[in-house]
């Protein structure tokens, strides 16, 4: 059977706490692009990220999400994870007695279908992968042994969040705000860790509030999201006219594409 | 004006007054019925061929049991029937008779923990085949040499008579309550271990594997005696799942360390879930003698066990590590008890329990630093992590301080797993059990560090077998 | 009269051991044989007013009131004769009860003066009940020089929604004091409860506080100092049953021990209905001079995983010596040193009181410490 590889969300509709936050959200992200999406506070940008990973706390009421022509919309969060779709969250919790090593050579081993001991540290380049990753991402090797993000500061998480992303290769990537609470060298380091996701021919959904992440990256759209709909999508044109405007100017617009 | 909101304050009130400090509510109160009778201690101790003053100390005991009252802090799940209790005195009721005995879940629990064969043939209750094992040949000849006595109880009432004499019943007598009574009265199996002064025992004995039929007794008595300045680790039990064809059991282990000599004792016990587990555990440390205590539950329906250490002589100390684990409607009782005597005493008391699944963890601590016990320090802390909303954990630690220069500290934390917490590691790809699993081992980590290598793995195996797909012992 | 059981004598002092080690932390005994027709008034301490502006109530040891609450036939709702034999024998003995009523957004603060028989015990029963919206301040002032009475007091009180209470039990005898407290709070959804103690001395003064939350957003604080001198015993007890969400529960215990008997039990209890609420209880104790016991229970029960947080800690130490030195590093003594600390401690109990009257406190607090703190 011949189909694309896409990551689809298909006429979705959400609610948080009894509370309607998408309306019909519809976008298609390709394997090996860049789609930022944009949105002022409250818009529900979060809140996609979390409905397309299967958070608890997010009710899907209509809609489908697709993943390379697999339908998951009904999944558990572990089984999408596995599907390939790895979230970023945008404050990661802390999880106490839980080290990063723990977590990701149990994340690893579910992903290669070794069930039976999911604590064994079988592949010994693992813990070199573990170790270059934080290091990319500007960690320390410590952080290895460190129970997960108790203490962290905000960047740290951000960070951490990142040589996960390295560690668990996946085949679709929500990044939730993956710039804030980081530096320069911060930015250029998720810059050029986008760069290479998309070379690698990972999609990366590159949830963003501000424009100066593009500094670093070059999206290949930038779609924003407002009222609860995408309603606008083009070039970094978007960009340069949020910068500018801010979104007052999206007030009233029906869904329509700016072909940039 | 209506008084809404009375019955949850008479709640509060009457268990206050009821000094709810000591005591939780349950629904039903263990009743026990049926007396033991003088002829049934007269025949145990005529078929072990004891001499004349065991059995009075047994009559004693009996005579305790019958007048003492129930202990008014305990309820249980069931009623305690003691007269069906007398079947499962014979020396073979402990043994199922094929694995066809042997619940379906239980086999299927040893399976997954790729046990060998012989050991899942002990454990499940199957044989006692286990003392001529070749591995632990050499660990006897050791011992042996060492002269190092280890022989089970019965054997020692004949052999060394003045030594058992000595402290039998002495580190825990039979008259401080009802179940101590009974097991004095009663007690059958049980190991004893004598350490002569200097020596030291490198690697823990894990005495299930040498005296596996001694130790699967209802009422099996260890005694421990570890002279001056000797070492040893005892590992009493196993953390895979036992299977056991009684469900009463009251068991007591007695240990005397003498001056300078160190002594641990490990318990790990995760048996079926049809027994209800009483077990009573006391230390003496001399002078400068340290006592650390490991107990781990992970099964049994219902399990009370407080570890206890009187620290009699001038700097002597004791740690006391507990995990226990209720996984299903079970009930946990356990705790830790320090009495500080002599001088410049230290403790330091962990405790952490994990509820899932309707179960309940009550810890009962009990600190009391005599006057006179100067400079004492203790520090104890009680964490539980309860994992759903039919499950609870209650706290009562009771803090009893009479000399002026002594430290005392204590801290309790009852936490959960959140919403966030368990999505961030299912986003990983992890299942909600596996999640939790992690997240439970996580928890316990600063007290399974203490837990001896070989017993941890297996230890690990099971707490994500009752976590994760499998679920609970039946 | 209150309806109870006929036979007192069959009513234990306890119907469950506290301990393995002690059976009752209390000192029932001592209270049992103190009690009996009250005789004559003792000197009260505090002469002062402690709340300025307050209207003022005087309970007498005879069981008569002088003041402008209502007084109605005995009737306890929180209390039952079933509980020990100490309580049955008080309800028993009550002739009235004293009833304050807070209607709907009104606020009230009343001083209740307690006299204290000089022998004997004396009976009072004290019904609050706080409307909606509305606030109360009351503060049960009790003393006595050179008492061998056991006054006795039960007070309920019933908060309305969104309604504040305030409660301060300032108690102060000396050594042969016997005073008896029991209170009991019940409050409804977004109110506030709280409760101060101030409790100094006696041969051994019993103070026990229970609130219970229900309805949302509610919260309960607990803040207590506790003293007691060589021969003096202080006996309390704070309980909160949190079955209120979105509330906030906290016990805050600060107890100086200077040669006498400080007992604490205090228990955090959260149920099902305590959704996302937080729960905490601190107690520190300091043992100075030499004879000292202290025993520290606090105790903690969770139903379910609902609760944000559910803690407690407790420390009984000598004063910690880093503190010392902290403070003789700025220049104190250790006899200013130990002022310090109990002012910092009992202000923030007292907080809201009349300032000369708070000083009345602190200074007979000082006069009673010996000077110089090393044993």
């Amino acid at each position: 059977m011949f189909y694309i590889l896409t990551l689809q969300i298909e006429d979705l509709y959400a609610e948080i706490g009894g509370k309607a936050v998408l309306r019909g959200v519809n976008i298609e992200l390709k394997r090996g692009e860049v789609l930022a999406l944009m949105g002022p506070n409250g818009s529900g940008k979060t809140t996609l990220a979390n409905a397309v990973a299967g958070s608890p706390s997010v009710i899907v009421k209509r809609g489908k999400i697709v993943v390379d022509g697999e339908d998951i919309t009904g999944l558990p969060p572990e089984e999408r994870s596995l599907h390939g779709v790895l979230l970023l969250f945008q404050q990661p919790p802390e999880i106490p007695g839980v080290k990063l090593s723990t977590l990701m050579i149990a994340a690893y081993n579910k992903r290669r279908g070794s069930y039976a001991d999911l604590l064994k540290a079988t592949d010994p380049s693992l813990f070199s992968k573990m170790r270059s990753s934080l290091y990319a991402a500007g960690l320390n090797e410590d952080f290895l042994f460190r129970d997960l993000n108790v203490g962290f500061s905000g960047g740290e998480r951000k960070r951490l969040e990142l040589a996960q992303a390295m560690i668990l290769g996946s085949k679709y990537l929500l990044m939730d705000e993956p710039d804030s609470g980081l530096d320069v060298e911060g930015l250029k380091a998720v810059g050029s860790f986008i760069e290479d996701a998309r070379k690698e021919g990972r999609g990366v959904l590159l949830i963003t509030h501000y424009t100066r992440l593009f500094s670093a990256v070059r999206p290949d759209r930038i779609a924003i999201l407002f009222g609860g709909k995408v309603v606008v999508e083009g070039g970094l044109e978007v960009a340069e006219r949020v910068e500018k405007e801010g979104y007052s100017w999206l007030e009233g617009l029906e869904a329509k594409r700016v072909e940039g | 004006m209506k008084v809404e909101g009375k019955a949850e304050l008479l709640d509060t009130i009457s268990s206050s007054s009821e000094a709810a400090a000591f005591s939780p509510r349950y629904e039903k109160a263990i009743e026990i019925r049926g007396k033991v009778d003088r002829s049934l201690v007269e025949e145990i101790s005529r078929e072990k061929r004891e001499p004349e003053w065991m059995l009075r100390v047994r009559l004693k005991a009996l005579e305790s049991y019958n007048k003492l009252p129930a202990p008014n802090w305990l309820s249980g799940v069931d009623e305690l029937d003691l007269d069906e209790l007398i079947h499962y005195l014979k020396p073979d009721a402990a043994l199922a008779r094929s694995w066809d005995d042997i619940p379906e879940g239980i086999r299927r629990v040893y399976e997954s923990l790729k046990l060998p064969e012989a050991e899942k043939r002990a454990l499940a209750g199957i044989s006692f085949q286990f003392e001529s094992e070749t591995v632990y040949l050499g660990v006897k000849r050791m011992l042996e040499e060492k002269k190092v006595i280890m022989v089970p109880m019965e054997e020692a009432v004949i052999r060394y008579p003045d030594m058992v004499k000595q402290y039998f019943s002495k580190v825990f007598p039979y008259a401080e309550h009802k179940f101590a009574a009974l097991h004095t009265a009663l007690w059958s199996g049980g190991v004893f271990v004598y350490v002569p002064k200097g020596v030291r025992i490198p690697q823990p004995i894990e005495a299930f594997f040498f005296m596996a039929s001694a130790l699967e007794g209802q009422f099996e008595h260890t005694l421990l005696i570890a002279d001056e300045g000797s070492e040893l680790q005892f590992i009493e039990g196993c953390s895979a799942p036992m299977y056991k064809r009684y469900s009463f059991h009251d068991g007591m282990v007695e240990i005397y360390a003498h001056k300078g000599s160190k002594v641990k004792f490990v318990t790990l016990q995760n048996w079926s879930g049809n027994v209800i587990n009483f077990n009573n555990k006391r230390a003496v440390a001399e002078g400068g003698a340290y006592v650390e205590w490991l107990e781990g539950s992970v099964g049994s329906k219902v399990t009370y066990v407080y570890p206890s250490t009187i620290l009699k002589g001038n700097d002597s100390s004791t740690s006391i590590y507990t995990i226990t684990i209720s996984n299903g409607k079970k009930l946990k009782d356990t705790g830790a008890k320090v009495i500080a005597i002599g001088k410049n005493a230290r403790a330091k008391l962990v405790s952490k329990s994990i509820s899932a699944n309707g179960g309940k963890n009550v810890y009962r601590g009990l600190v009391r630093i005599n006057k006179g016990a100067m400079n004492a320090v203790v520090a104890s802390s009680c964490d539980s992590l309860i994992l759903d909303g039919s499950s609870s954990s209650y706290t009562y630690p009771h803090n009893q301080v009479e000399e002026d220069t002594a430290s005392i500290t204590h801290e309790a934390r009852t936490g959960r797993i959140s919403e966030e917490q368990l999505f961030y590691m299912r986003s990983r790809g992890l299942s909600e059990g596996e999640a939790k699993s992690l997240m439970v081992l996580g928890f316990m980590e600063d007290v399974l560090i203490d837990v001896p290598f070989e017993m941890a793995s297996v230890l690990n195996s099971v707490v994500q077998l009752e976590f994760s797909k499998l679920g609970g012992m039946g | 009269m209150l309806e109870g059981s006929a036979d007192i004598k069959d009513v234990p002092y306890q119907r469950v051991r506290d301990s393995p080690t002690l059976k009752f932390y209390s000192s029932w005994e001592k209270y049992e044989s103190g009690m009996g027709e009250p005789v004559g008034i003792a000197n009260p301490i505090i002469n002062e007013r402690m709340l300025r502006g307050a209207e003022l109530v005087e309970l007498r040891p005879d069981g008569s009131y002088r003041g402008s609450l209502e007084e109605e036939s005995p009737s306890a709702d929180l209390f039952s004769v079933t509980e020990g034999r100490i309580l049955a024998k008080h309800l028993m003995s009550l002739k009235s009860s004293l009833k304050l009523k807070v209607n709907d957004r009104e606020n009230r603060r009343v001083e209740i003066i307690y006299l204290a028989p000089e022998a004997g015990s004396s009976h009072h029963h004290i019904r609050i009940d706080v409307g909606r919206g509305s606030s109360a301040e009351i503060a049960l002032i009790s003393s006595a020089r050179s008492s061998e009475g056991v006054p006795i007091t039960t007070m309920e009180a019933f908060v309305g929604e969104g309604s504040k209470l305030r409660i301060w039990r300032v108690s102060v005898f000396e050594r042969e004091g016997l005073p008896i407290s029991w209170l009991r709070v019940s409050g409804r959804g977004a109110s506030e409860v709280e409760v101060r103690n101030v409790l100094l001395g006696g041969g051994a003064s019993f103070a026990s506080d229970e609130i219970s939350l229900i309805g949302s957003k509610s919260a309960a604080k607990m803040n207590s100092f506790l003293m007691a001198m060589e021969g003096e015993k202080v006996d309390h007890l704070t309980n909160i049953s949190n079955n209120s969400p979105g509330s906030n529960a906290s016990i805050f215990v600060n107890g100086f021990n200077f040669g006498g008997v400080l007992v604490h039990r205090g228990k955090l209890k959260v149920t099902r209905e305590a959704l996302e609420s937080e729960n905490k209880l601190s107690s520190i104790f300091y043992r100075i001079g030499s004879g000292s016991k202290t025993y520290s229970v606090p105790s903690l029960e969770v139903e379910g995983d609902f609760a944000v947080s559910a803690s407690h800690e407790t420390s009984v130490s000598p004063l910690p010596e880093i503190v010392l030195f902290y403070m003789k590093s700025r220049g104190l003594n250790e006899q200013e040193s130990l002022e310090v600390m109990v002012r910092s401690s009992l202000s923030k109990v007292l907080e809201g009181m009349d300032g000369d009257a708070i000083e009345k406190v602190i200074s007979e607090i000082l006069l009673r410490a010996p000077s110089g703190i090393s044993p």
